[in-house]
């Protein structure tokens, strides 16, 4: 399977080109286009339950699609966010993986969930951590442009921005800085990363930007 | 999942196997041939532990000699594997940080879904302390953004005859006198409609629909529907449907005079008619309370258990489902009736009773009259939309 990323970095969507009986596995709503010689499939996100956990605490959707090449053929495969696409390789490691960053993965990539605990749900990603392991290629989107940070010392990242990071890396929740500054510097909770490991982060924040754009909309 | 870091990496890190051989922690990288295979070593002498990680379970092993190289691995593999080759102080780290593997997310899942439970239990128990905490003018502002949305479609239908309004209105104004908040206004409005109902909302405002008052058979029962639905006012039932269903939150800003949003979804809450029932225990202790105002107002205490006697049996429920509007939000069920009836007769409210003044006296007869006369005057077709209407 050949890949390429077009439209980087605010219009990123994902052209693969497939040889027969490559499967790639893509969230719902993903595809903008495919050959004829590429059969969809869809199914519960791995079983009924998993595809529930996946759905209520991953913030991936119920249902993916599996795209099977019968013959060779182009699969462009897109995210809902304007914004880059990263490409990552896993070769028996593993990657966790914020709510909704996962656009799709070949079909030797296990996804899971992960408990992420209290503080990462206070920080704004969620309880659970969705995560990617195993031996393939995984796509990730981000809204905005996507950055790789390897963290020695550890690493201050305001909420919103985390997109995936090793499980080398080590997470806590905290205030800015007091109180004051916590809450006028308009940064509030922020996440402390620890390594060593290496972080992806998109340069746009989506409630930021929901936030900034609402004085605009009608009603 | 096992792995390096090291500047000499090409990417800086690689996934690995970890392995102890010849005094040294070793991680095989493994190449794309066997022979390409890479290792990179730590002795076991001064290796320095840590425990982190994005689950907390991850081993990192460093060494003062290779600054700059990592080996990790996580949980009970790693714990195995370094147990027998590590200082005392080590090997009481490892045992206290990796005494479990990762965590099964069943456990927290199971912790989530007890804690909502336990919250909303909460909530619904704590309603009416916090409720009982809020001064009553906040009532009477719902009550008053309530009461033209929930009249909306009485507009034309309200009854201003002094032969109806009359008698309402002076059970109505013993009935205040007789409960718990004296001093309480009320507002009273008669609804001309077939629906056998009436509700209170929260403040003092009291709604009447002529179809309940021609079933009502004598002035105590009347003083025993007006005082179980004055019940709710006083013991503010209303508002602890408001705070559990929109939250303690909402009710704080509703205290602070939010009458934009929070207020527009109480009023809105309130004026589905789901929310005028109040459930088995609070429908329960209005008709407890009921009965007392009756006898401290000079009416027959036992007249609660009969107006749901005759209710039940005046209602052609085939014909006429807005009959069963009153009922529909009051179920009358054996216990409730034999509960209203027990009550009664305790010696304590038969004393209230005795040393109560004589019941106001009231026109009966101009009342049945009067509405008689309307339901004949009034056109059938009209009737029954409205009745419709009132029934949505």
């Amino acid at each position: 399977m050949r890949s390429e990323i077009a439209g980087k970095p605010s219009f990123a969507h994902i052209k693969l080109a497939m040889e027969p009986g490559e499967t790639v596995r893509a969230e719902a709503g993903a595809m903008v286009s495919r050959s004829p010689q590429i059969r969809p499939r869809a199914t519960f996100n791995g079983g009924f339950f998993t595809a529930l956990l996946l759905r209520i605490f991953g913030g991936e959707s119920l249902f993916v699609n599996w795209f099977t090449a019968e013959a060779p053929g182009e699969l462009v495969l897109t995210q809902p966010a304007p914004g880059d696409v990263l490409e990552l390789d896993l070769k028996g490691n593993e990657l966790c993986l914020t709510e909704g960053s996962l656009i799709a993965a070949t079909a030797g990539v296990d996804i899971g969930v992960a408990w992420a605990g209290f503080a990462s749900w206070i920080g704004g990603e969620g309880l659970f951590r969705l995560t990617v392991s195993g031996r393939g290629k995984v796509w990730l989107g981000g809204f905005g442009a996507l950055v790789a940070i390897d963290v020695h010392s550890p690493l201050t990242i305001d909420t919103g921005h985390l997109v995936a990071y090793e499980p080398t890396i080590s997470l806590r929740t905290r205030m800015s800085g007091g109180i004051f500054t916590s809450l006028a510097g308009g940064e509030g909770l922020v996440m402390e990363a620890t390594g060593p490991g290496r972080v992806w982060l998109q340069t746009r924040n989506l409630d930021a930007f929901a936030g900034w754009i609402s004085p605009y909309l009608p009603g | 999942m096992q792995g390096v870091f090291d500047s000499t990496l090409p990417d800086g890190r690689a996934p690995a196997t970890l392995s102890v051989r010849g005094g040294a922690l070793v991680a095989t990288l493994a190449g794309e041939a066997s022979s390409d295979a890479v290792e990179l070593a730590l002795p076991l002498v001064g290796l320095q532990l840590e425990i982190g990680g994005a689950d907390g379970h991850v081993v990192f092993c460093r060494h003062p000699d290779h600054p700059g190289r990592v080996l990790h691995g996580r949980g009970a593999e790693m714990r195995a594997l370094l147990l027998p080759h590590v200082g005392a102080a080590d090997q009481a780290l490892l045992e206290r940080k990796l005494r479990e593997g990762p965590r099964s997310i069943w456990g927290p899942i199971a912790g989530f879904a007890v804690g909502l439970v336990l919250v909303l239990w909460l909530l619904t128990r704590s309603a009416g302390l916090f409720v009982g905490m809020l001064p009553m003018s906040v009532d009477q502002t719902l009550g008053a953004a309530a009461k033209p949305l929930v009249l909306a479609d009485a507009t034309g239908k309200v009854v201003t005859e002094p032969a109806v309004r009359g008698p309402v209105d002076a059970i109505m104004a013993r009935i205040v006198a007789s409960s718990a908040m004296p001093e309480l206004g009320y507002d009273l409005t008669i609804v001309r409609s077939e629906t056998v109902n009436a509700f209170a909302m929260p403040g003092g405002y009291v709604v009447v629909f002529t179809g309940l008052l021609k079933q009502i058979e004598t002035p105590d029962q009347l003083a025993a529907v007006l005082a179980h639905e004055w019940t709710h006012v006083t013991d503010r039932h209303g508002m602890r449907s408001v705070a559990q269903s929109l939250g303690v939150i909402a009710v704080i800003e509703l205290a602070l005079g939010d009458v934009t949003g929070v207020l527009g979804s109480a009023v809105e809450l309130f004026s589905l008619s789901q929310v005028r029932s109040y459930g088995r225990e609070l429908e329960e202790a209005s008709d407890a309370e009921a009965v007392r105002i009756l006898a401290r107002g000079g009416w027959d205490p036992g007249a609660v258990a009969g107006f749901f006697a005759s209710l039940a049996a005046h209602s052609p429920s085939s014909e006429a489902p807005e009959a069963l509007a009153w009922l529909s939000t009051h179920p009358s069920h054996a216990e409730r009736v034999a509960a209203a009836q027990a009550l009664a007769k305790r010696p304590d409210v038969r004393t209230l009773r005795d040393s109560a003044p004589d019941a106001p006296k009231v026109d009966w007869g101009a009342l049945r009259a009067a509405l008689r006369s309307e339901g004949e005057a009034k056109a059938p077709a009209a009737d029954a939309k409205a009745a419709e209407e009132e029934s949505r």
